[in-house]
């Protein structure tokens, strides 16, 4: 995939860059808001990573102008601004993801994951089918291989939440904003224990484990 | 107190105003009572003339030329400064009787200059004269005359009371503009002293207050208040640096160690991803700490409350319960949560949550095995009130206050995960909303009682 990254801070810059690149990722730089917005209108990017506050022309202003142009790319904003204001600021923007600084890679790589794979035209499935599970996002149901399976609201919401993201890693934050609408960092691990209940209720006797704990970085349902 | 000082002074400025402008009403009413007096005493001079012309008319109409000349001379020969002067003059102007010709023949008012009789009069040496002409039958005229003397005197005498006065009201003026401005600079002064004695650092100091409660007082008193206020603000940054300080040293040093330990370990390959990772543990548990901090005086700045709007209190609380639930039951501790119909409130969603959630948390995390613990939410009239009670061991009276300082963890509590900020962020939420959080003894545990008021509140 084409990913362009517009960041001023080389450290910063030149560590996403090399992560994305390993991944198999082609991936452009630009160091201000012009080049950035230059590139970007010309590149045919399947995601940008854009920084907040950059030289000559801001983030913000640089996916307004983009979105005013009627460019869809998706946007990942990347910031030091903890402030939820500017975390809604920015999803007004136009963005569609926010990551604050310091992030670790695995956050990135997930969310940019979640960002390339997300159809561009959202068709909104009635059943989504993960291996032997089938969950019908309708009736809120269930079934491992063809046995009903009893999930409390939160449990379907987590279970749901990772069947769209079925393959890709997702990290407890992204767990934590979507079925929960946290954007704090809790003490206590809740994404553990409610995964680990989850798991208990798909995962019936002598059936493989379809949720798999990806160390430092999050869960993925296969 | 030197003298341009002073009169760079407002209120030698505004005394300086006054007096201009009094001095301008003063002089208008002197010229103006000046004017008034001459006028009225030059109609009755020339009514009397008048009257006397009238009369020696009358006599001429009876007894001729004969009878006025005699009267006439009886006139003249009572002496008297103030008297009249008469003649009668034939068409050429000869003098016919009387003693006085220096009128032309005539009907009608003459007024002429003449020497001042009086020495005392040094103001002008001459003097108006008014003649009063009268034809009479034959051919003749007759002139009574008499000189405004008076007048000019009665003028001179209001001219000079006006000058005194205003001779007077200058030097009273300025003396007194000079005194107010003076006792004006003194005190602003003593306020200037003051405020550079605590700019040299002597924060205690305060500015000068008086009896008399004037307007500099008012403003030194709301001063002094504004210094009370930065000093406390100032004392608790001075403690969150010692906190920072203090606080995050720990860390740090522990993951210093942790590395130079790798470091000298001579260890295998998944050895030290091992010990790597745990390293990022540690840095990702004190930026967890900044971050927390950085939320607290974001929260405390009161700019979130640009985006306040209606919130579901009651939906907060059963999402927040319902997140902790399985982490309270892994504990063999239970939530109850009591709601009464919905709670809407004006405020921050993502901050409420938080609130209620770091509160929960608190009562979980603190609590010994097989707890047990009650949310509830009650809107009674103007207040909603939101409890989270435990059957724990509470807190000491004492230890009370202090949870809701940062990086306050009692000590009982040192060895269970956390940086001490989570209470805090919940008392600069509260405070951020308007409302009041407190903790009273649950015999046994711990009560926390979180109240908001009516303003922000709309039961619904």
């Amino acid at each position: 995939m084409k990913i362009l990254i517009i960041e001023d801070d080389n450290q910063t810059r030149d560590y996403v860059l090399a992560g994305l690149n390993e991944l198999g990722h082609m991936v452009d730089a630009a160091r201000d808001g012009y080049e950035g917005l230059l590139l970007a209108k010309e590149g045919n990017y399947d995601l940008l990573i854009v920084d907040r506050m950059l030289p000559h022309l801001d983030g913000l202003t640089l996916v307004k102008t983009l979105r005013s142009a009627n460019d869809h790319v998706p946007v990942l904003f990347l910031t030091t601004m903890s402030g939820i204001d500017d975390r809604v600021e920015g999803l007004n923007a136009g963005g569609d993801d926010y990551l604050v600084k310091p992030f670790a890679f695995s956050e990135l790589s997930a969310r940019v994951n979640a960002l390339l794979r997300r159809p561009r035209e959202t068709i909104e499935l009635k059943v989504l089918q993960v291996a032997s599970l089938e969950i019908d996002l309708l009736k809120r149901t269930v079934r491992r291989s063809g046995q009903l399976v009893e999930l409390q609201p939160t449990e379907f919401r987590l279970l749901a939440y990772l069947a769209r993201h079925a393959g890709q890693v997702v990290t407890r934050t992204m767990l934590l904003e979507s079925v929960w609408d946290f954007h704090f960092d809790p003490k206590t691990n809740i994404v553990e224990t409610h995964i680990s209940r989850l798991r208990s209720k798909i995962n019936i006797e002598g059936k493989p484990d379809l949720i798999q704990t990806v160390r430092g970085a999050g869960y993925m349902l296969l | 107190m030197k003298m341009p000082e002073i009169v760079g002074t407002i209120s030698f400025k505004l005394s300086a105003l006054y007096l201009s402008l009094f001095l301008a009403s003063f002089l208008a009413i002197g010229v103006s009572v000046y004017l008034l007096t001459c006028q009225t005493l030059e109609q009755q001079l020339k009514t009397s003339i008048e009257t006397e012309a009238s009369r020696l008319k009358a006599e001429y109409d009876s007894g001729g030329i004969a009878e006025l000349n005699d009267e006439i001379a009886e006139l003249l020969s009572f002496p008297s400064q103030a008297r009249f002067e008469y003649g009668v003059i034939d068409s050429r102007g000869q003098l016919i009787a009387g003693t006085f010709s220096d009128f032309t023949p005539a009907e009608g008012w003459q007024i002429t200059e003449q020497k001042s009789i009086k020495t005392t009069s040094t103001l002008n040496s001459k003097v108006h004269f008014y003649i009063s002409v009268m034809a009479l039958p034959d051919n003749l005229w007759l002139g009574v005359g008499k000189n405004g003397e008076s007048i000019e005197n009665a003028g001179t005498a209001v001219i000079k009371a006006f000058i005194t006065g205003f001779a007077l009201v200058i030097i009273l003026g300025s003396i007194g503009g000079f005194y107010i401005s003076r006792a004006f600079l003194v005190k602003i002064q003593r306020i200037t002293i003051s405020t550079e004695t605590i700019m040299a650092g002597d924060l205690k100091h305060r500015l000068p207050v008086s009896k008399n409660r004037d307007e500099l007082d008012k403003l030194a008193l709301v001063l002094n208040l504004m210094l009370d206020k930065i000093v406390a603000l100032m004392e608790n940054i001075q403690q969150v640096s010692n906190d920072i300080a203090h606080d995050l040293r720990t860390p740090i040093s522990h993951l210093k160690f942790r590395l130079e330990g790798a470091l000298n370990g001579n260890l295998s390959t998944n050895q030290y991803q091992e010990q790597i990772s745990l390293a990022i543990e540690d840095v990702d548990s004190i930026l967890a700490t900044f971050s927390a901090m950085l939320r607290i005086s974001q929260i405390e700045s009161g700019s979130r409350r640009s985006g306040f709007n209606s919130v579901n209190l009651s939906q907060v609380l059963s999402n927040v319960t319902d997140a902790l639930n399985p982490v309270a039951e892994e504990q063999g501790k239970t939530i109850h949560l009591e709601l009464g119909q919905d709670v809407i409130l004006y405020g921050d969603k993502e901050l409420l949550t938080q609130l209620a959630f770091n509160v929960l948390e608190n009562a979980i995390q603190h609590t010994p095995l097989n707890a047990q613990v009650y949310v509830s939410l009650g809107a009674s009239g103007n207040q909603t009130e939101l409890t989270i009670a435990d059957n724990g061991t509470g807190i000491a009276e004492i230890d009370r206050e202090k949870v809701f300082r940062r990086f306050q963890r009692l000590e009982k509590s040192r060895n269970t995960p956390g940086n001490g900020l989570g209470l805090s962020i919940a008392a600069a939420i509260v405070e951020l909303h308007g409302g009041t959080i407190s903790l009273v003894d649950n015999h046994p545990g711990l009560k926390v009682v979180i109240r908001f008021s009516t303003k922000q509140v709309y039961a619904g």
